[in-house]
């Protein structure tokens, strides 16, 4: 049986229609895309758009090190004296004589391309699975399950830290390793919405149009699970920028010479107490400022994404 | 009732193996017992014979249903770091760990309820606004850096800043003289309590928020309302009951938050319990006593997800435990 001709996807149209009907007075009912729609809601909400600058600031600081850093990275001054902030160092100087700025920078890149990499990864992969043991059902469904059930007997933070002590800890393998372990839980959530989905009439209208499965799931369901997907990829990376320097911090992450946050903060804890205790902020800081602004940015996106939700 | 916490228990009995196998195998491939040995004379034949000693040559199947049936009886191996029975370390961590849990888990219950409970009744109001605004920046907030940030500040910097002698709370251990419950050691509990808490709390308190207000709306409150009951029975025996249901399913997921933020609390504030037992063991390769953790932690999860159940039927006279 041949394809049915191009035609805008019965899914989209139903669920641009909902929220068209919801969002304008008929007056003025100008068609707006999905997207359109979108952005308009995004943009709206504050404190999603007071992250997106946050962070789009720190992302901009962090890799741009090389031009916008005071000092090169490493430099150690030994005569110059280990100093809170001033004007010259506005995070100060730290016990080798660096500027602690400089370090925090460079630190940054390694914790948010870990952070990024990781969302990305758990995501495409933890989609796939989900869509597939949603749709598939039966042996599929019950081994992810049973699978994800395994990894929530044993504390996270402790598997990590052991996976990392079996596989190494460069930056790559903690990206891997950590993806390893995030990607169950978008799975979980993109399961739970192909359930719901793969019931909707469209789907069995694409179905009697002769689509086969994969067309099926990779046009007609993952598309209507945009939203949750989105949120959850946002989260994501906050969460495994948290994960990857408690892990750095311990000991089992990132390992000198690389820095992190995480790894900074397990330098800046022996000064805890003493002159220099101005050293255990900054790394924290950025990772407070980083996760608060995903944060806000997931929920403007839940908001935007999905209309009908209430908080 | 109790056969339902039997069968449950028998169901997770398979999760529990399969779980610490895997934990197994990746640690007897990562640490060699024999590697200390490596530098000793006729190293080779040493280290070959320590191998068939602890049986490090036979399947890992096979090593690992020895392990366990020696763990079963109690006997939980002898630690490659300090040489002593592992059992013999693990029982006064797991002493100092369940303190800090109990207090842990009571403040965050009775803190994050009554927040939440508070800011559902008090909808908009400035302190409602107040606790939303921190329970972000709790949430965002790495626990480790938290704790760092209140050990400097609450700790040396509180002493400080009043010009006191001793601190009035301390950043290590859990007493300074022998011990007992006085307030010595409530100087020293609440900052490990504290770190352990913030987060936790913050979600807690979200989470009862939400479904106190869900249950604020329904008829039968309303009913109650004009029925004309006191406001306090209304939103104390009426409401609040019915919206601790759902937040109790939360706090059994979130068990193994509670035992994995332990690792980061009692590292920073050296306290020697499970948590820091586990980070020294891992980063000194001591298999022995990484597997024996990850038992004991695995058999709290299943245990606290067992009684989170027992609790909703407790609670929920609609739920039916069979």
């Amino acid at each position: 049986m041949s394809e049915a001709p191009p035609r805008p996807e019965p899914g989209v149209v139903d669920a641009v229609d909902a929220v068209v009907g919801d969002l304008l007075p008929t007056a003025e009912a100008v068609p707006r895309t999905q997207w359109q729609l979108f952005r308009r809601r995004f943009v709206r909400h504050r404190a999603a758009m007071a992250g997106t600058a946050v962070l789009l600031l720190l992302l901009v600081a962090c890799f741009g090190a090389d031009w916008i850093a005071p000092a090169e990275k490493g430099k150690q001054d030994l005569l110059a004296e280990p100093a809170g902030p001033s004007w010259d160092h506005p995070f100060g100087v730290d016990q080798l004589g660096r500027d602690y700025l400089t370090e925090v920078l460079y630190a940054g890149q390694v914790s948010l391309r870990i952070g990024l990499a990781v969302a990305v990864i758990s995501t495409v992969v933890g989609s796939i699975l989900g869509a597939l043991a949603g749709y598939a059902g039966g042996w599929v469904d019950s081994a992810l399950m049973r699978l994800t059930d395994l990894f929530l007997v044993i504390p996270q933070i402790a598997l990590l830290a052991i996976a990392l002590k079996r596989f190494g800890s460069s930056p790559l393998v903690i990206t891997l390793v950590l993806a390893a372990l995030f990607w169950m839980g978008v799975a979980r959530v993109v399961r739970s919405q192909v359930l719901v989905i793969k019931q909707r009439e469209f789907v069995e209208a694409a179905r009697a149009a002769g689509a086969s499965d994969l067309r099926i799931v990779a046009r007609h369901i993952l598309p209507n699970c945009i939203g949750p997907i989105t949120v959850n990829a946002t989260l994501a990376v906050a969460l495994a920028i948290v994960a990857e320097s408690t892990l750095s911090f311990l000991g089992f992450g990132v390992q000198r010479p690389d820095t992190s946050w995480g790894n900074m903060l397990t330098d800046a804890r022996g000064f805890v107490g003493t002159d220099l205790s101005f050293l255990i902020y900054s790394p924290g800081l950025m990772l407070l400022l980083v996760t608060l602004a995903i944060n806000f940015i997931g929920d403007g996106l839940r908001d935007a994404l999905d209309p009908q939700s209430t908080r | 009732m109790f056969a339902y916490s039997v069968r449950r228990l028998l169901v997770s009995i398979p999760l529990l193996i399969v779980a610490t196998f895997l934990v197994f195998w990746s640690v007897r491939t990562t640490f060699d017992p024999t590697a200390k040995l490596a530098t000793s004379r006729d190293s080779a034949r040493v280290r070959a014979e320590m191998r068939e000693r602890l049986g490090l040559d036979d399947p890992i199947v096979v090593q690992y249903g020895r392990w366990l049936g020696d763990a079963v009886t109690g006997d939980l191996g002898t630690s490659t770091r300090t040489r002593q029975e592992v059992s013999s370390m693990v029982w006064p961590a797991l002493g100092n760990t369940v303190q800090l849990i109990v207090w842990g888990f009571g403040v965050s219950l009775v803190v994050a309820v009554g927040i939440g409970v508070f800011s559902a009744v008090r909808q908009y109001s400035i302190p409602d606004y107040v606790f939303t605004a921190l329970s972000y920046v709790g949430l965002a907030m790495p626990p480790f850096w938290f704790a760092l940030v209140a050990s400097q500040l609450l700790g040396p910097g509180l002493k400080d800043a009043l010009g006191l002698d001793d601190p009035v709370f301390y950043v290590v251990g859990l007493h300074s003289d022998d011990g007992g419950l006085d307030l010595d050691y409530l100087q020293h509990l609440f900052l490990p309590v504290l770190t352990l808490t913030v987060q936790i709390v913050a979600s807690w308190s979200r989470y009862q928020r939400s479904t106190m207000l869900e249950v604020l709306s329904t008829d039968y409150i309303r009913t109650a309302r004009a029925k004309g009951l006191r406001e306090r029975v209304v939103v104390g025996r009426h409401a609040l009951r019915n919206a601790l249901v759902p937040v109790v399913s939360v706090v059994a997921i979130d068990a193994g938050l509670l035992f994995g933020g332990l690792i980061i609390t009692e590292t920073i504030f050296s306290i020697p319990g499970m948590g820091r037992l586990f980070v020294e063991a891992l980063t000194a390769g001591d298999a022995e006593t990484v597997l024996a953790w990850t038992l004991v932690s695995a058999v709290f999860v299943i245990v606290f997800n067992l009684l989170a159940d027992l609790a909703y039927g407790l609670l929920d006279p609609r739920v039916r435990l069979s």
